[in-house]
């Protein structure tokens, strides 16, 4: 597991342009008042996106058939992709938030930072769900057919809001939201919290029986 | 230390239908050639033992254990050369012994900067960046870099110049010499490279093992002889092998020129090759 972890992250350092130009983005999203919480999230997602295409640079030039004769199992292997994707992207977030919330403590810009950083708690979650999203679409499909799946399964999911949102469906809409407006707030993203680490579980399941029975 | 009982794999494709059926043995203290032409099964042969490939049929054993039940350590007894694939090209030297030696117990730091600075392999350049014949040379040298007990090698000769060739030839004896129980497999489609370092030699053509042979006896005693069509119908043809029309009338492939110089001093007895019996053993006829 160490050695994988390690060579995700020695890809991660080559990475250099990348590094320095999310880097200055970051820096100018959280040092706008108005965008700081946007720049926590675009630090949180594209570190988890790095993750995701780390799996591009095994593949690459038919690499994943020498990576799996290395002494790990392809169980480990599917777990340390998960890892690595919470540590950069979760280490991102936190060194982000440390970052917006020094600047916000100092600049006096009237922003109340414990809502400030309750939003952003939101965004970890979303890494998750972002990760177990995208994972085993990676894994089935590889890095270029996996663009035209997402691609596929986001246009899906707008016509599915769509049909719920139009017509006869708003007022269940209303009523569903009422209803969650009216759960204990530590309730609903306690429940949130348990059903996303639940959808993470289903997908690591799903990304081990694609990664294993893949043919090298 | 590695058996291979009935394995078989089949591939249907647009253009031809393949399927692999063999059976190996491969024993500790040697080194085994696989030889074949492009196409014959080597690779395939090498996955299924590598457990990169479902096989459909038959058992394979590493280290007296199904294939698909080794465990960590299991895997860091063996090392891997694969002909189409290494660690990730955008990564250098250096990293790549970082990550072995994060991965091996046993991996060997200073034999394996010992190799590199031998072989002129530089540390901090990139993987792409490489040379053909580098390429290889630092392939094999991670394969030998942690004290592995047996050492899988697909084509790790192929596209070398001559001199290239030779130093990882002489780098597979220095291996064997350091470690006496070791075990080697070997492929190659150039036969004077197997010919100089296995003990045995397998021949795999159209998914099948068509020969296998100690490597001294195939050198030694197989010869193909020149026959006119009087000399073949007159002769005993209990050590034929194979045969095939000529112009003048037959070759024929034996494994007992001895018998043949003895008692027809008249025929043309040419020493067999690994070439010449592999051609033979193709395109021949069984008799």
């Amino acid at each position: 597991m160490r050695g994988l972890l390690l060579m995700d992250f020695k890809f991660l350092k080559r990475q250099t342009k990348f590094l320095v130009i999310v880097g200055l983005l970051v820096f100018v999203f959280l040092f706008n008042k108005d965008m700081s919480s946007f720049g926590v999230a675009y630090a949180t997602m594209l570190f988890g996106i790095f993750a995701v295409n780390s799996i591009y640079y095994d593949e690459a030039n038919n690499g994943n058939a020498f990576l799996f004769t290395l002494p790990f199992s392809r169980k480990e292997y599917v777990f340390s992709k998960y890892l690595f994707g919470m540590i950069i992207g979760g280490g991102a977030w936190i060194l982000s938030n440390l970052i917006g919330i020094g600047y916000l403590s100092m600049a006096n810009t009237g922003i109340n930072i414990a809502e400030w950083f309750a939003i952003n708690v939101v965004y970890l979650i979303l890494l998750l769900v972002m990760l177990s999203f995208m994972f085993p679409i990676q894994f089935k499909f590889g890095m270029e057919k996996s663009r035209l799946v997402m691609l596929i399964l986001v246009v899906l999911v707008f016509m599915l809001m769509n049909a719920l949102t139009g017509g006869d469906h708003m007022d269940q809409l209303n009523e569903g939201m009422a209803f969650l407006e009216r759960i204990n707030p530590v309730v609903l993203f306690g429940g949130a919290l348990v059903a996303v680490l639940a959808f993470t579980g289903v997908s690591v399941v799903l990304s081990m029986r694609i990664v294993e029975k893949k043919q090298m | 230390m590695i058996r291979l009982e009935n394995v078989r794999k089949s591939y249907k494709d647009k253009k031809a239908d393949f399927e692999l059926k063999c059976s190996m043995e491969l024993q500790e203290g040697r080194i085994t050639g696989l030889i074949g032409a492009n196409g014959a099964g080597k690779s395939t042969t090498f996955r299924a033992i590598l457990n990169l490939i479902t096989i459909d049929g038959g058992n394979i054993e590493l280290f007296g254990k199904p294939h698909t039940k080794l465990t960590k350590e299991d895997k860091e007894n063996i090392g891997v050369v694969l002909s189409d694939s290494s660690f990730s090209e955008c990564l250098c030297p250096k990293d790549m012994m970082d990550i072995m030696k994060a991965l091996y117990h046993k991996f060997d730091k200073k034999a394996f900067l010992g190799m590199c600075e031998e072989l002129g392999i530089p540390l901090n350049k990139q993987f792409k960046e490489f040379s053909t014949g580098m390429k290889a040379k630092l392939k094999l040298a991670i394969a030998m870099s942690h004290e592995a007990k047996f050492l899988i090698l697909d084509e790790p000769t192929s596209g070398l110049d001559v001199t290239a060739r030779d130093t990882i030839l002489e780098m597979l004896q220095d291996y064997m010499e350091k470690h006496e129980d070791a075990g080697i497999l070997i492929s190659s489609h150039i036969s004077t490279d197997l010919e100089k370092i296995c003990d045995d030699i397998y021949m795999i053509h159209d998914g099948k093992i068509v020969l296998h042979e100690e490597t001294d006896e195939l050198l030694e005693n197989y010869a193909i002889l020149r026959l006119e069509e009087k000399q073949f119908d007159s002769m005993q043809k209990d050590h034929f092998l194979r045969k095939k029309k000529e112009s003048y009338g037959y070759s024929v492939l034996t494994d007992e020129r001895q018998f043949f110089m003895e008692n027809y001093p008249k025929i043309v007895i040419e020493k067999g090759t690994i070439d010449d019996t592999i051609l033979m053993m193709t395109k021949g006829e069984a008799i």
